[in-house]
């Protein structure tokens, strides 16, 4: 897996979108030919990544928003998932 | 347990199509349903997806770009928060059309090409030539920015090019390349003796495949799905029966696959009779094989039934005339032979001779099975 330094900012792929389902109450990933239901926290992270942000800036973001210093490891997997799975990206 | 909700909708625009395919996925009786549903029709049955719970919207036919109105839907899907595909042949699609789609906010375009071998595209495609204008349809869905795959459904005739269909869909700048096996329901079926690859075939492909995945990471995604003859055990169509995804035909019948229409004995309501709601939730057809209850032995009491639900209901149809028996290239199933003894056909030789898709071998073939008892694929020589 390879993980984003701190100082990319990751943005949504062009082919994907993110959508928040009315019928069943969850936040989706909508792509070619797939879908794939996120999790809360999949969900807040994916809702930063909006090619403004930096990796640090996003961390930092959820550790006040979920009051934990230890959000870092797991926000960064995530985003380094995300990339693998060509959902995020890193803007220019 | 309560019923899921379906993601997913099919739309087959129109069962038209300038090309003819021979391991097309329409039901091989497509010519008898002429009566395509309008645009306010289609843009009720969006509006009524989207309110059962799906959020993703397939446009296919036939050729969608048959349809002068395609844009219009594609705009409607979108207003309703659809994430929207396009699936076409790309011998209608220019500039204009692109233009007008990307407009309307379509979000991923897919273009089908036979082969990457000009003569044998136009060969496998039937018809006047199209392999030149597909590449121009790529090339220009390109230029206009959308997200390309390129899907190739392989077979017999051209998996031992897959090295040069690969490198077609990289200079193409696909995103995503779809290296399809066909699957051997309809159509396909009825050319099974010569388009069924041999095992061979089949592994060198997925080894190519597999190599080219690591070579081209991060700049073109590749999907091979191998062909289920050559599983052990059988694809979990559709995730389910009922489960996610639903078909609207071109005339308004509403399947839970697009080919479940070849299930004879299974009758299919319409749009224009019933919600969808109502069909999904309690339509004989949708309630009939959803979920594990309705499983035959040796499916019931197998550790994968909640895997693979029993394989494809179209097939088990398709090669035993009985829909409710297991898949049979599962490798369990009573009526495995049947898969054996054609894969056992593609190792020594096949028959080259094609039939293709169009109305007057549809309606020929169509009125051969409505007067047939059993299909004929059940006798086993079929395979030539």
């Amino acid at each position: 897996m390879t993980y984003l330094p701190d100082t990319a900012k990751p943005r949504l792929a062009a082919k994907v979108r993110l959508k928040w389902d009315e019928v069943r109450q969850k936040p989706l990933l909508l792509f070619p030919e797939g879908v794939l239901v996120l999790n809360r926290t999949a969900h807040e992270v994916v809702a930063l990544c909006d090619g403004q942000r930096t990796v640090a800036e996003i961390v930092k973001t959820l550790g006040e928003k979920f009051r934990s210093d230890t959000i870092d490891p797991d926000v960064k997997e995530l985003l380094a998932k995300l990339v693998g799975k060509r959902f995020v990206t890193v803007a220019d | 347990m309560e019923t899921p909700r379906p993601y997913s909708l099919l739309c087959e625009l129109t069962y038209r199509c300038p090309l003819q395919c021979p391991y097309c996925s329409n039901p091989v009786d497509f010519a008898r349903h002429t009566e395509e549903l309008t645009t306010a029709e289609w843009e009720r049955v969006l509006t009524e997806a989207a309110a059962l719970g799906v959020v993703q919207a397939h446009f296919s036919g036939g050729e969608p770009l048959l349809r002068a109105d395609l844009p219009q839907i594609v705009r409607r899907a979108r207003d309703l928060g659809l994430y929207t595909n396009l699936s076409t042949g790309g011998t209608l699609f220019d500039e204009t059309t692109g233009t007008q789609l990307r407009a309307a906010g379509l979000d991923s375009l897919q273009v089908s090409i036979q082969d990457a071998h000009a003569e044998n595209s136009d060969r496998l495609a039937g018809g006047a030539p199209s392999f030149a204008k597909k590449i121009h349809a790529a090339q220009i869905a390109k230029q206009l920015g959308f997200s390309l795959t390129i899907n190739v459904v392989l077979h017999r005739q051209n998996l031992d090019r897959i090295e040069a269909i690969i490198s077609m869909a990289e200079e193409l700048g696909a995103e995503r390349l779809e290296l399809a096996n066909s699957q051997y329901n309809g159509w396909a079926l009825k050319n099974r003796a010569a388009l069924l690859p041999s095992r061979a075939q089949v592994e060198h492909a997925a080894r190519v495949a597999d190599a080219t995945r690591q070579r081209l990471a991060g700049r073109m995604e590749i999907l091979y799905v191998l062909p289920d003859y050559f599983e052990p055990f059988p694809k979990a169509c559709l995730h389910g029966w009922g489960r996610v995804f639903m078909t609207v035909a071109a005339d308004g019948a509403v399947l839970p696959c697009q080919t479940a229409r070849e299930i004879r004995g299974l009758k299919f309501e319409n749009v224009r009779d019933l919600s969808l709601e109502k069909i999904w939730f309690e339509s004989e057809t949708f309630c009939k094989f959803r979920g594990t209850d309705w499983l035959p032995e040796p499916c019931r009491s197998c550790p994968r039934k909640e895997i693979d639900f029993g394989g494809c209901r179209c097939q088990a149809f398709l090669l035993t005339g009985d829909a409710t028996v297991t898949d049979p290239v599962c490798s369990l199933a009573p009526k495995h032979h049947l898969v054996v003894e054609a894969l056992a056909g593609a190792e020594t030789g096949a028959n080259e001779k094609l039939i293709y898709r169009n109305a007057v071998e549809s309606l020929r073939l169509g009125k051969e099975q409505a007067n047939a008892g059993l299909p004929p694929e059940m006798e086993p020589g079929s395979a030539d």
